[in-house]
């Protein structure tokens, strides 16, 4: 067989001696440094990572004149790249990055330089992330902060309230905010709306209303189911808790949700008792109570999602799935293992069963007939009686014999604090929430033992909160943009408005098309940018200056022009009201809308601005903020167009 | 005010229902994979067969198995009150039939135009509404971290045209991500802004100051930011143009569209297909209510009756516009049921039966229903899956000219089903 040496001729003997020693230098070689080098590289290390454990800085360097952007991730204090890998993020950090190129001799390269200067410039914020702390925010207060800590945790702020928070300070306000005070008018305007969807009287003038009736205090199902709908939008829009109503939302309309339209007439009363459930769960705080009573609850666990027909003979599962799911522990860990089994899900059913509906006519004063009732009951026969094991195999494992068991072991169960942490971190901080923010955050709602309060005035006094890099990186709910609006402009809106736009919107409270709840992201689609600019030309276009002020004692004139202020200022005022940043060149864009009037020119314009016949062309017409000048052409689009810009969908 | 003589705008966003809220609430993209949230994918050339239209039908809730009744003895006995025989179904074979609702398709299936798969499932199917129907829109895969949903990296293959994609069920995981995501819309009949003081002039001026504002804008580029101009621009640029092209007629049809929520969507779906300068190739549809823990009978009998209706007329008009041969309707749920637990309903299960229907489709029964035993053997549902339901989208994507790899990765290995001609 031929071979490739059969074409090489014979050295002589010095090539050949020369030969020898090269082959024995090769040797050598291979034997020490290629071994080495090979096995490290069949060795190379990999730090595989989950996107839980991770986060995102940006660092911002300035070489000369040009200002170099990089996102660095951070994992273990440590800051680095992640790239993909087909098992999955890889994470190299910049130290390892350095001292490979170190060890390439490579020290003197601009890459190595950069590199350093990045580790250098990032190494605090890994290692003390500021917009990932619950620490306590010690910067200024000012109105700025105030808006945000607002529109996160209160629906947004009229100007009042927001000079009181920058007058009295972070801690007084959060404090205010926080700290539950019955409201005598607020309240029974509720019990008013709920009764008929109708107030007796209009609020802002004092005009009786003649549709409105009164209900029977004797009879629980004496209301209208959409008449505590308006009611809640109501309450909402005009109270002046907005942080246990926003904290209503949240636990209602966005985590564990029941549609309220799925009762009879018979059994409205539950409605009723739920939202007493909800409501009791804001103002005191106390979510372990607050899902116990879920556990037996009419309208949710028993109605809504199927607890009533749960036999311990022939079980349902659908509660016992949701009171996990959505409702404590989450279906998974941060390290997105799951936390329960299908089998724990098919035991903790058994220990849920029990209960069912009873229907009986009762003789109610105040009533001609006898009215009929549809009502819960636990009835033993139904209940599984052997006891049963949940969280199975783990160190959660639990043996229980009914639902108040089930209840405890899960409060046991550290996924339950982190899920409520993971949860109010996406709704309340930034959308993204790696482990240790959300470590943190359970670790103080297991403290307080399940009360949501603490946790919650921590957050709001956190660094996390204020930090730029969490600004305007939530999405507001249609529900906030709506009720943010009214109470930033002050600009009434009646019951049946309310109503009407949050329809609009496709988010009525308590109406939500799933138990999931409402997701802002899927809010905030094309469909409903198209829906909530309607909405505010529907306000725009309908709602006169003149008519505000008849009607509802609203003075649009004497909020933003008392001063007669130039067209420069009056949009400063509308922007800073609606906490939209603007830039120069977007306060000359309104400027000019609001100098100019843009129409057809015609024969009698063409001398004046040298425009073509037929074409349209920018006419001047200078703003008038005096109370006889052409203010209303321009003030109501102007809070229009400001209130459909993108900024105002953030918060 | 002139609230009275306006359309009700719930009606142009209530075919977002429950499934849109359930399907996008805690997206991967807030909290799980936040990094990767809005990137885009690798972009392909224009590369996909022109005309042809892949329809995702959703049954959002988790449809339950009697959509095609099974006939085995062990089906019957475990699901007493619910299950049908040949007796009272529409059968395809000695094992298998459809829901009496569904005659008109029984008579694509005649025609061999309808494809029944069944077991379809994926690994580690999970049994919550939320995170199943993360896995089906997504489609990654265990452990992946291809970005977006599937539709969303299949119109990014289709970056030719604006409206490649066109959800008329809202905005969700699917339809989220890059660089050409599906358009969402709901409703075409009440598609439009309205009017400032209900005047031209003063409209224009204002809409033209309010572009201008936006585009000057220098607020910090947060995920949510970006996803909300994306947004507004994507509605901007899509209203006039979608307006104008599918105001047009549709041809006569036996059966008109009925009056359903569902079938108002088909109707518009069908628009679309009529519109081939839209250049659409992905249209999503939903329909929600099969979350049915009690009471199956009387829920399929109304859901099945509706999805029929649209169903029927779409592909009538498909028919009469010359391109049933180009479209392609799937079938997709995030989840099957249990067998019958006690309340006339059922609970969460696993692996489905999925429909595809088409003018190209190789209609048969793909694979045998679940066996005898398999169903005596099972717990309270039929877990695992037979069918990879990538598997069957692969087909179809490849079929229209795309490049399955890069919309559903991982997935090489798939063996065909056959089921186009």
């Amino acid at each position: 067989m031929r071979t490739v040496f059969d074409n090489i001729s014979a050295p002589r003997p010095l090539a050949r001696g020369i030969h020898l020693l090269a082959i024995v230098a090769l040797c050598i070689g291979l034997v020490l440094v290629p071994t080495d080098a090979f096995a490290k590289k069949r060795k190379k290390k990999v730090v595989r990572v989950k996107l839980s454990d991770i986060f995102t800085i940006d660092v911002s360097l300035r070489s000369g004149r040009k200002v170099i952007n990089q996102e660095l991730a951070c994992y273990k204090k440590k800051p680095g790249r992640i790239s993909e890998t087909r098992k999955g993020l890889a994470f190299n950090s910049l130290d390892d990055q350095l001292k490979k190129m170190r060890q390439a001799g490579k020290q003197k390269s601009k890459k190595y330089k950069l590199t350093a200067r990045l580790l250098k410039a990032s190494k605090k914020d890994c290692a003390n992330p500021k917009f990932l702390a619950l620490t306590r925010y010690k910067g200024n207060f000012g109105e700025k902060e105030a808006k945000i800590l607002f529109e996160r945790f209160a629906f947004g702020g009229s100007p009042q309230q927001i000079d009181r928070a920058v007058r009295i300070g972070l801690a007084a306000t959060v404090t205010e905010l926080t700290t539950y005070q019955p409201d005598a008018r607020i309240d029974a305007q509720v019990a008013d709306i709920t009764c008929d969807t109708y107030l007796a009287t209009n609020p802002w003038n004092g005009e009786p209303d003649n549709r409105n009736e009164s209900c029977n205090p004797y009879y629980a199902n004496d209301f209208r189911t959409d008449g505590l709908r308006k009611a809640l939008s109501w309450r909402m829009t005009y109270s002046n808790q907005p942080f246990f109503d926003r904290l209503f939302f949240w636990l209602h309309d966005e985590r564990l949700s029941v549609n309220l339209s799925v009762v009879g007439s018979d059994e409205r009363h539950a409605l009723a008792t739920y939202v007493g459930i909800v409501d009791r769960a804001a103002r005191t705080g106390d979510y372990k109570q607050y899902m116990r009573s879920l556990n037996t609850d009419h309208l949710m666990a028993l109605d809504w999602l199927d607890g009533a027909v749960n036999r311990g003979f022939n079980p349902n599962e659908n509660w016992a799935r949701e009171f996990w799911e959505l409702g404590t522990t989450g279906p998974s860990d941060l390290n997105g293992n799951p936390v329960y089994s299908n089998f724990d899900i098919a035991q903790a059913a058994l220990a849920h069963s029990g209960w069912t509906f009873v229907t009986e006519d009762r003789t109610i004063p105040g009533e001609d007939d006898e009215r009929r009732f549809r009502y819960a009951s636990f009835t033993p026969g139904f209940h599984y009686q052997g006891p049963t094991t949940i969280f199975g195999g783990t160190p959660h494992q639990a043996v229980v014999y009914d639902a108040d068991d089930v209840l405890e072991a899960t409060f046991r169960h550290p996924s339950t604090a982190e899920s409520l942490a993971l949860d109010m971190c996406h709704q309340f901080i930034r959308p993204d929430c790696p482990a240790i923010l959300v470590r943190d955050l359970a670790k103080t709602i297991r403290t307080e033992n399940y009360n949501l309060l603490p946790a919650f005035r921590r957050v709001m006094m956190s660094n996390a909160v204020y930090a730029n890099d969490n600004r305007e990186s939530l999405i507001k709910h249609p529900v906030e943009l709506l009720i943010g609006f009214v109470r930033q402009t002050g600009i009434n809106l009646t019951v049946d408005e309310l109503d009407w736009w949050l329809n609009e919107l496709d988010q009525r409270p308590l109406n939500p098309n799933s138990v999931f709840g409402w997701n802002e992201t899927a809010l905030a689609g094309e469909s409903y940018v198209l829906a909530w600019r309607n909405v505010v030309l529907d306000i725009v276009n309908g709602l006169s200056p003149e008519s505000l002020l008849e009607n509802r004692g609203y003075d649009m004139h004497a909020r933003y022009l008392s001063d007669n202020p130039s067209a420069l200022v009056a949009i400063d005022r509308v922007a800073s009201g609606l906490n939209i940043p603007l830039n120069e060149a977007q306060r000359q864009a309104l400027e000019q809308y609001m100098n100019f009037h843009r129409t057809t020119c015609r024969s009698w314009h063409v001398q004046s601005y040298g425009c073509t016949e037929g074409e349209l062309f920018l006419e001047r017409r200078q703003f008038d903020s005096y109370p006889q000048g052409n203010w209303d052409d321009k003030l109501r689009p102007l809070i229009g167009l400001l209130a459909m810009l993108p900024e105002y969908r953030m918060k | 005010m002139k609230k009275a003589s306006r359309m009700n705008r719930r009606g142009f966003l209530s075919t977002v229902c429950a499934g849109t809220c359930g399907a996008a609430i805690h997206q991967a993209s807030y909290g799980g994979s936040g990094m990767f949230a809005y990137g885009a994918p690798p972009v392909m050339g224009a590369m996909s067969a022109p005309g042809s239209v892949f329809i995702l039908v959703n049954l959002a809730g988790g449809c339950s198995y009697n959509i095609t009744p099974i006939y085995h003895a062990a089906w019957r006995d475990r699901n007493p009150t619910i299950s049908r025989g040949p007796e009272n179904s529409l059968a395809l074979n000695g094992e298998q039939g459809l829901h009496p609702a569904f005659t008109y398709l029984k008579q694509i299936y005649d025609e061999g135009n309808l494809a029944l798969i069944n077991g379809v499932g994926l690994p580690s199917q999970s049994r919550s509404h939320d995170e199943a129907t993360t896995q089906w829109f997504r489609a990654n895969g265990q452990g992946g971290n291809a970005d977006g949903g599937w539709a969303a990296r299949l119109t990014s293959q289709a970056a030719g045209s604006l409206f490649s994609g066109i959800s008329l069920a809202g905005t969700n995981d699917l339809i989220r991500g890059g660089t050409n995501p599906p358009r969402a819309l709901s409703d075409l009949a009440n598609f439009g802004e309205d009017r400032l003081y209900w005047n031209d002039e003063w409209t224009g001026f204002f809409r033209d100051t309010r572009d201008s504002v936006m585009a000057q804008s220098s607020t910090q580029q947060t995920d949510g930011m970006q996803f909300v101009k994306s947004s507004m621009e994507n509605i901007q640029r899509s209203l006039e143009i979608i307006k104008a092209e599918t105001s047009r007629p549709l041809p006569g049809i036996p059966d008109a569209f009925p009056n359903t929520g569902f079938a108002r969507a088909c109707q518009d779906a069908a628009k679309l297909i009529a519109a081939p300068a839209l250049g659409v190739r992905f249209i999503f549809l939903q329909q929600g209510g099969y979350d049915t823990h009690s009471n199956e009978i009387n829920s399929h009998n109304n859901l099945f009756g509706q999805l029929h209706g649209g169903l029927r007329s779409l592909i009538q008009t498909a028919k009469a516009l010359g391109r049933w041969n180009d479209v392609s309707i799937a079938t997709m749920s995030e989840f099957c049921r249990t067998v019958e637990n006690g309340n006339g309903g059922t609970d969460h299960g696993a692996k489905a039966p999925l429909m595809l229907m088409g003018g190209d489709v190789a209609g048969r029964v793909v694979n045998p229903a679940p066996s005898d035993a398999e169903i005596r053997a099972a717990g309270s549902f039929l877990s695992g899956y037979d069918v990879d339901f990538r598997q069957i989208y692969r087909e179809a994507v490849t079929r229209m000219g795309f490049n399955a790899d890069l919309i559903f990765p991982n997935t090489i290995s798939f063996s065909p089903l056959g089921l186009f001609r």
